[in-house]
């Protein structure tokens, strides 16, 4: 399937100026409103839509109103334009004074974007929040007759292509229930990190909709058994479970699947992957990491045999101490390399039968 | 003479309507002939009002508005011979037939010899749309199917046999004319036979079926030309992601049709004649017959392409046609 973004249709849009709030300023700085909507060429119109289709299938995560601990009143003045009772013009300069009492003093200056949209044919709005960059153009002149290229700097540009500053929000009036929270996405581009708090929850007045530790215990579970499922290659098995073992445990507080399975799996297992977790209802887009219901699943690792042998490893170890080589039958042979330390009887919740089983034992070798 | 002058401003009156008539009509071929793979050209006209006064003066008409049925025209010129009976049962598959087909063919002349002689093989249909003239009637179409053989035979022997209304063709300039059949004959037997050869030869590429299959698909959506030399470099890296596809032309013809409403709309928005193409050039595969494969690809195989077409082609390419299609890569 195309994303679900790829029907999103800009047609109208209005900006306003929304300045710097400086502590103890003693003339406050003030939005600068416009009052009407501005004029988009096709082009334009085009462009914009384009690239909000494309930052919110990237960094797009669904939201939810906090309905109960009300932070905004921006969801109202949505719901206002949702449901035809109030214009875009109107509403969005209410947005542009919103924006300013949120950001927290000191906070970039930059344009308030918002535009009236359709969502696979449904109303919708369209909230940006854009900073203003620098850039260069260069242009062809002639000097004496000789020819050359003047440069020239702009520091006003919006939305250039490897812009990396801009927050967004969508509402679809599809998501706007008669007695219920609002929903829609947002996404923000400016930090590698978690959204930002005050776009976020003090500004838009929501609270992302899926919980970040459900998600990445749901990440969890389905990339162990999309590895345990669908790849047959033992030592594949081992270097993909380690990959997602250590995407998990890293210092980086959200995980994108997407760039995982780019740089972690095989080229030929990555759309597979993808899938297996779209299947699960796992976003394939950057979320939210929190390892806290699965931190005890991640430091050591069980490779299980046929014959009902077991080896768990730390997952620090693996790499290193570890080595499987698949024959042709379908067996492996495990070299576990280290000194060994102790031996001892295990308890194992197993059928006693299972204890017994006549199935093909692994070729095992521990050396050391 | 008051009924040429009565169908004279009768016809001026209703031009537009004939024109959209005729170009309904041929904007309706043009996407089924796309569908059932015939290639060829289709193009439409609404008779110009001079030409319709000296048919209706010169074939002394009672009822000119009635009796000229070429008003809104059609002409579908196909590739070679084969294809002349595929794009007539699209004709009649999809019209409403007012007459049978004048099919002369292989008409037998009066001794039972088959002679040198124009295939005419036109069909009277009502026009699509449902557009109406000023009795209520929906108009007709004439529609043409030839070769592109017969084509240049026809609009050359039409200037020189036809127009030349008031005086009489040497006959030996006639016969002449007319022993160029043969040579078109040949010409749409030998090309059929080339095509059919080509189509079975390993040396015919996967790339160039899956480029006709694509081009077929394409062409329901716009008319527009495309870079060929750009389509082979695409189609080269493409091509890596669908060595485990079978049947892939119908894969891409399902995904077509799940999704002819949402390509519409890109093409409209980011194809050959957008402005973003037209003025800055971006979102150039958007006006590419291999378009179609590629938002397939990132709809079901994303990464895969995404593999194959790094260090391959500008990543940039593919980054538009993410866009459009709001995929994360």
């Amino acid at each position: 399937m195309s994303g679900e973004f790829a029907q999103l249709v800009v047609d109208e849009a209005i900006f306003h100026l929304v300045p710097t709030r400086k502590r103890n300023d003693p003339t406050p700085a003030q939005v600068q409103l416009s009052e009407t909507a501005c004029t988009l060429s096709e082009d334009v119109r085009g462009k914009i839509q384009a690239n909000f289709r494309a930052v919110l299938a990237s960094h797009g995560r669904p939201v939810v109103e906090e309905f109960e601990a009300k932070k905004s009143t921006l969801p109202d003045r949505v719901y206002e334009y949702l449901v035809e009772q109030r214009a875009l013009v109107d509403v969005s300069t209410d947005l542009a004074e919103l924006l300013f009492d949120s950001q927290k003093p000191n906070s970039s200056p930059g344009l308030l974007l918002v535009a009236s949209a359709r969502l696979a044919g449904k109303r919708a709005l369209l909230i940006v929040k854009l900073e203003q960059e620098g850039g260069f153009r260069a242009e062809e002149v002639l000097v004496d007759g000789k020819r050359t290229f003047d440069m020239s700097y702009f520091a006003n540009l919006l939305m250039t292509e490897h812009n990396k500053i801009y927050k967004a929000a969508l509402f679809c009036s599809d998501g706007v229930p008669e007695d219920g929270p609002i929903e829609g996405w947002t996404a923000d581009k400016q930090l590698s990190g978690r959204m930002a708090q005050f776009w976020l929850r003090t500004f838009l007045g929501c609270r992302q909709k899926e919980d970040p530790k459900r998600l990445t215990q749901k990440f969890h579970e389905a990339a162990v058994d999309w590895v345990d499922k669908q790849v047959d290659d033992p030592e594949k098995s081992v270097e993909y479970l380690m990959a997602a073992l250590v995407e998990l445990r890293s210092n980086t507080v959200t995980l994108d699947p997407t760039s995982f399975a780019a740089d972690h799996l095989d080229l030929t297992h990555q759309d597979s992957f993808l899938a297996y977790l779209a299947s699960k209802g796992i976003p394939t887009t950057t979320f939210d990491k929190d390892i806290e219901r699965v931190a005890p699943r991640l430091s050591e690792l069980q490779i299980g045999f046929a014959g009902g042998i077991s080896i768990i490893a730390p997952v620090r170890r693996v790499r290193e101490d570890i080595k499987i080589v698949e024959h042709a039958d379908g067996t492996s042979t495990v070299t576990v390399s280290g000194k060994i330390t102790s031996t001892r009887s295990h308890y194992s919740a197993r059928k006693p039968e299972a204890l017994h089983s006549d199935g093909p034992a692994p070729r095992a070798e521990l050396a050391g | 003479m008051s009924a040429v002058n009565d169908a004279f401003h009768r016809y001026q009156s209703e031009l537009p309507d004939i024109r959209k008539a005729a170009q309904l009509t041929a904007a309706l071929l043009r996407r089924k002939t796309a569908r059932a793979h015939i290639t060829c050209e289709i193009t439409h006209r609404a008779k110009e009002i001079g030409s319709f006064v000296t048919k209706a003066y010169h074939k002394d008409y009672a009822d000119p508005w009635n009796q000229i049925s070429d008003k809104a025209g059609v002409r579908i010129t196909v590739q070679h011979h084969g294809f002349l009976d595929k794009a007539l049962e699209v004709v009649k598959g999809n019209l409403t037939l007012v007459a049978d087909p004048q099919d002369y063919r292989e008409r037998e002349d009066i001794e039972g010899q088959y002679t040198l002689q124009y295939p005419r093989l036109h069909v009277q249909t009502l026009a699509a749309g449902d557009l109406r003239d000023g009795d209520g009637r929906p108009y007709e179409c004439e529609i043409q199917i030839r070769t592109e053989a017969t084509d240049l035979w026809a609009r050359m022997s039409h200037r020189l046999l036809y127009k030349t209304s008031s005086t009489d063709v040497p006959r030996d300039v006639s016969r002449s004319l007319y022993r160029l059949i043969a040579l078109v004959e040949l010409y749409d037997l030998e090309v059929e036979r080339g095509v059919d050869v080509l189509e079975k030869h390993p040396d015919f590429t996967r790339t160039n079926r899956l480029l006709d299959e694509a081009e077929f698909l394409y062409r329901t959506f716009t008319e527009h030309d495309h870079r060929r030399d750009l389509s082979e470099d695409v189609l080269d890296v493409l091509i890596g992601t669908l060595e485990h596809e079978s049947d892939y032309a119908n894969k891409l013809a399902q995904f077509t049709e799940q999704h002819r409403q949402q390509l519409e709309d890109a093409y409209r928005e980011y194809g050959p004649t957008s402005k973003l193409f037209l003025t800055h050039g971006r979102y150039i595969l958007a006006s590419q017959p291999e378009s179609l494969i590629i938002f397939e690809r990132l709809s079901t195989a994303k990464m895969l392409l995404r593999g194959v077409w790094d260090d391959e082609l500008p990543k940039t390419m593919l980054s538009d046609m993410a866009e459009i299609w709001s995929v994360h890569l």
